[in-house]
């Protein structure tokens, strides 16, 4: 392609607005040739290619407007056509162009189609240069100058088709072809204003401007070739489309920032951190959030080794397991170990991940989250030491109420062995001793002596802090029996009638005995305490164990006047209570008891007046041994 | 009427505690006999006892206090002895306004149990003694007709011959007939001794 300086110094003697218009145009071109040529620079991938043969198109776009302006200023008709000579150059490169940024911008299709056509541009090119002046496409015969608007002039000439003209329609015609038909596939594929704005813009330029030549080389119309508008029109209308492109990257770009920021900030609101784990090269990825729960440093490379040296040596077992079957079965991996922290600290750390899958169900990677938990496992040890504390301090108010009772309890077989031991004395010093009467004395003292201890050992075992629960399988008959005997006088002192029923063959539960014990005289004492205004006839307290689903229960009846629909619904809350003296903690923490044990607590009424407590305990499993 | 001197009735739920304080007892000398119950206490029947009673405070059915009342209204004369292994001020005072003469706390020393019993049964003799000379006092009243029984309530209020016999409308020497009368019958020598016969049986003097 030359292009000769001294060509365009020549216009500018005499310039009509013909110069102004065309020059203005190839500006345009070569204009936008620039601007894309650097972006095509700047992209990756397809649309690199994309913008690389728009600006090849502009390029031959604005060569073609200094071809259209040799042509109307060529003096001889062998100036003419030289100059149509080289309009076929610029031809053949707009034919590649289009072709190729039609294939990259709408991303392949049919590879025959712009095969076909680049290989049609280039034989036409070539016949062009090979055969005969004769034998080329539009061969000026002669020339002469036409004046049009404005008193500009420009050269016309009569032109003769040769065979290369065939070969030139047929590529124009392939050419239609290709943009129709990977016009119509993005069409299909949704992208309808990119189809009907390229595709539909390129057909119709080029169908017109071919159309409007053939006119012209009739000697139909007396017009200067002015292809430069029509092709300037299509790179705008390619242009915009390309632009849109890179505006609506920019714009995503720009969502994609702002959700990647509030990811973060989430993640960091939540102390969140993300992670992902390659499986085939066994190596993690982690954010810095999750960087600084795993303890490692904000680049340093994670192989997935260096990520289990920092689990505990005690969890890494479980954490191991986890992860094969989320990898075997495909279920969410969760997770909670200790992480190393410090020298010799430990983290607790809470993680899920799911597993994605390539071809054939092939893991791939790992992808998921952690979280710190040590400030959450450390409020739930303090939350439980309290209730624990809670537990405890509650139990030994319910001793200090009954401690009128125990002492009771403790007084009589003191004041027998007090007797006895003080008749044996006088026995021996008076010399009426007589050795049976005085070892029946000393049965009786031993037999007594050990009925004080098992009442103070009852009772420490109920004032002793224990740490934690410890569950043993028991008969909760026995337990009843237990607490009945503490509470003996108790009941005696307020003259409340008593009654036992206990099930036979009831399934031993698992449950701590202390506990259970705190539960039963927390309800009896309350039992007692609802019939207190009772006649003394109508005072009477029933115990009955029973089987339960899952386990065993054990009922504790009153014959008060029950308790009123309106607070049924309290009766459980901590600091709720109706005695003028209580702390309205009893109920709150027996229930809790229960439920620590895998048991309940329910309560209601009586239909023949009352209330009605029931305490359910779940069965020991057969493993179970005390 | 005479009863057996000095028996200590034991009543406490606690088998072991009975048969403890009653060794403790019969080694010092004391007879006792054992109830479980204070309605096996009363089922026995009081007629015929003296003594004391030792009452444990709380028992099923009825309790000591219980027990107590009832002995009051059937006039028992047997002291009341409290055990209780719970201190209870409230029944402490109603088992003294009652009339109990000791309330003692479990485990009891054998000094201060010994002590509460022989002062209970001292005070049963002193009872004893009393309901026995009330007694005689009034057998011998029995024997007075109504009209020297009317004398006698005038004569203690310290009048003459002569106003009684005005109050009663009586000759003077008729009065003076009943008095002796009374005098041998209620085995007095003067009206001074008469008045304490008549106080301690609960005879009015005449209005």
């Amino acid at each position: 392609m030359v292009i000769d300086p001294c060509d365009l110094m020549l216009y500018c003697g005499a310039m009509s607005w013909i110069d102004y218009a065309w020059t203005g145009a190839i500006a345009a071109s070569f204009t936008l040739a620039l601007i894309h040529a650097q972006i095509a620079f700047r992209l990756f991938g397809r649309m690199r290619w994309a913008h690389a043969c728009f600006t090849l198109g502009a390029v031959a776009v604005g060569v073609t407007g200094i071809i259209e302006l040799q042509v109307m200023h060529a003096e001889s008709v062998e100036a003419y056509r030289a100059a149509m000579f080289r309009a076929h150059y610029s031809l053949t490169l707009m034919f590649v162009s289009i072709t190729g940024f039609i294939w990259f911008f709408f991303g392949g299709g049919r590879r025959w189609m712009p095969i076909t056509v680049i290989t049609l541009s280039m034989l036409g090119l070539g016949a062009n240069i090979l055969l005969s002046p004769g034998m080329q496409v539009r061969y000026a015969e002669d020339v002469r100058i036409v004046e049009t608007i404005g008193g500009a002039t420009f050269t016309f000439a009569r032109l003769r088709n040769g065979p290369v003209t065939v070969i030139e329609l047929m590529t124009a015609l392939m050419l239609l072809v290709f943009v129709i038909d990977s016009a119509t596939r993005a069409w299909r594929q949704g992208l309808r204003r990119r189809a009907v704005m390229v595709g539909g813009g390129t057909v119709f330029f080029l169908a017109v401007t071919r159309l409007y030549a053939i006119f012209i080389e009739q000697g139909l119309v007396e017009t200067p070739y002015f292809f430069i508008f029509p092709f300037l029109a299509l790179l705008v209308a390619m242009g915009s489309e390309l632009g849109n492109g890179i505006f609506e990257g920019a714009r995503l770009a720009n969502v994609l920032q702002e959700s990647e920021r509030q990811v973060a900030l989430a993640a960091e609101a939540a102390t969140l951190g993300f992670w992902r784990w390659d499986i085939k090269r066994n190596e993690l990825w982690a954010t810095p959030g999750a960087r600084a729960i795993f303890g490692f440093s904000p680049d340093e490379p994670l192989p997935f080794p260096k990520f289990e040296a920092q689990v505990h040596p005690d969890d890494l077992c479980v954490v191991r397991e986890r992860i094969a079957a989320s990898v075997a079965d495909r279920t969410d991996y969760e997770a909670e170990y200790r992480i190393r922290s410090g020298a010799d600290g430990w983290r607790w750390i809470a993680a899920r991940g799911r597993i994605e899958r390539g071809e054939k169900n092939v893991p791939l990677v790992m992808r998921g989250v952690v979280i710190d938990m040590t400030e959450k496992k450390r409020a739930q040890a303090q939350a439980d030491d309290m209730r624990r504390e809670l537990t405890h301090v509650s139990r030994a108010s319910i001793l200090g109420e009954l401690a009128g009772s125990l002492a009771h309890e403790i007084n009589q077989p003191l004041t027998a062995i007090l007797s006895n031991a003080q008749a044996a004395r006088r026995m021996l010093a008076g010399g009426t001793a007589d050795p049976g009467e005085i070892r029946d004395i000393i049965e009786d003292i031993i037999k007594d002596d050990k009925r004080a201890g098992e009442v103070i050992h009852r009772l420490r075992s109920m004032v002793q802090k224990k740490d934690p629960i410890a569950a043993e399988r028991m008969d909760l008959n026995e337990v009843v029996r237990d607490v009945v005997r503490l509470l003996n006088s108790e009941m005696l002192e307020r003259q409340v009638s008593f009654g036992l029923e206990p099930a036979p063959n009831l399934v031993p539960v698992l449950a701590g005995r202390v506990e259970v014990q705190q539960v039963l005289i927390n309800l009896m004492v309350n039992a007692m305490d609802a019939m207190r205004d009772q006649p003394r006839e109508r005072r009477a307290l029933l115990v009955r164990t029973e089987p339960a689903s899952g386990g065993a229960a054990a009922a504790i009846l009153d014959s008060g006047t029950g308790i009123p629909e309106s607070i049924m619904s309290d009766i459980f809350r901590p600091f709720f209570t109706t005695k003028s003296n209580g702390l309205g903690m009893g109920l709150a923490v027996s229930r809790y008891l229960a439920e620590a044990h895998g048991g309940t607590l329910t309560a209601g009424n009586r239909p023949e007046g009352g209330a009605i407590f029931r305490l359910t305990l779940p069965a020991a499993s057969d493993g179970m041994t005390p | 009427m005479t009863a057996a001197p000095g028996k200590v009735h034991i009543v406490d739920d606690d088998a072991s505690l009975r048969r403890g304080l009653s060794r403790l007892l019969r080694a010092h000398g004391f007879e006792t006999e054992v109830f479980e119950s204070a309605d096996a206490f009363i089922a026995a029947g009081l007629e015929g006892r003296a003594g004391c009673i030792v009452l444990d405070l709380h028992m099923p059915g009825a309790d000591g206090l219980e027990l107590q009342e009832r002995l009051v209204a059937d006039c028992c004369r047997m002291p009341v002895l409290f055990l209780t292994a719970r201190g209870d001020v409230q029944k402490c005072a109603r088992a003294f306004k009652a009339g109990a003469v000791e309330f003692l706390m479990k485990p009891v020393d054998e000094d201060i149990l010994l002590q509460a019993v022989r002062k209970a049964l001292e005070e049963n003799r002193r009872l004893e003694q009393l309901h026995a000379e009330i007694a005689s006092i009034r057998a011998r009243m029995e024997t007075l007709t109504d009209r020297e029984m009317e004398v006698m309530r005038h004569l203690i209020t310290g009048a003459l011959n002569k106003q009684i016999g005005g109050d009663l409308d009586i000759a003077e020497k008729t009065v003076k007939v009943h008095r002796g009368r009374v005098m041998e019958k209620m085995g007095v020598a003067s009206v001074a001794e008469l008045v304490r016969l008549c106080a301690a049986a609960g005879i009015e003097p005449a209005d």
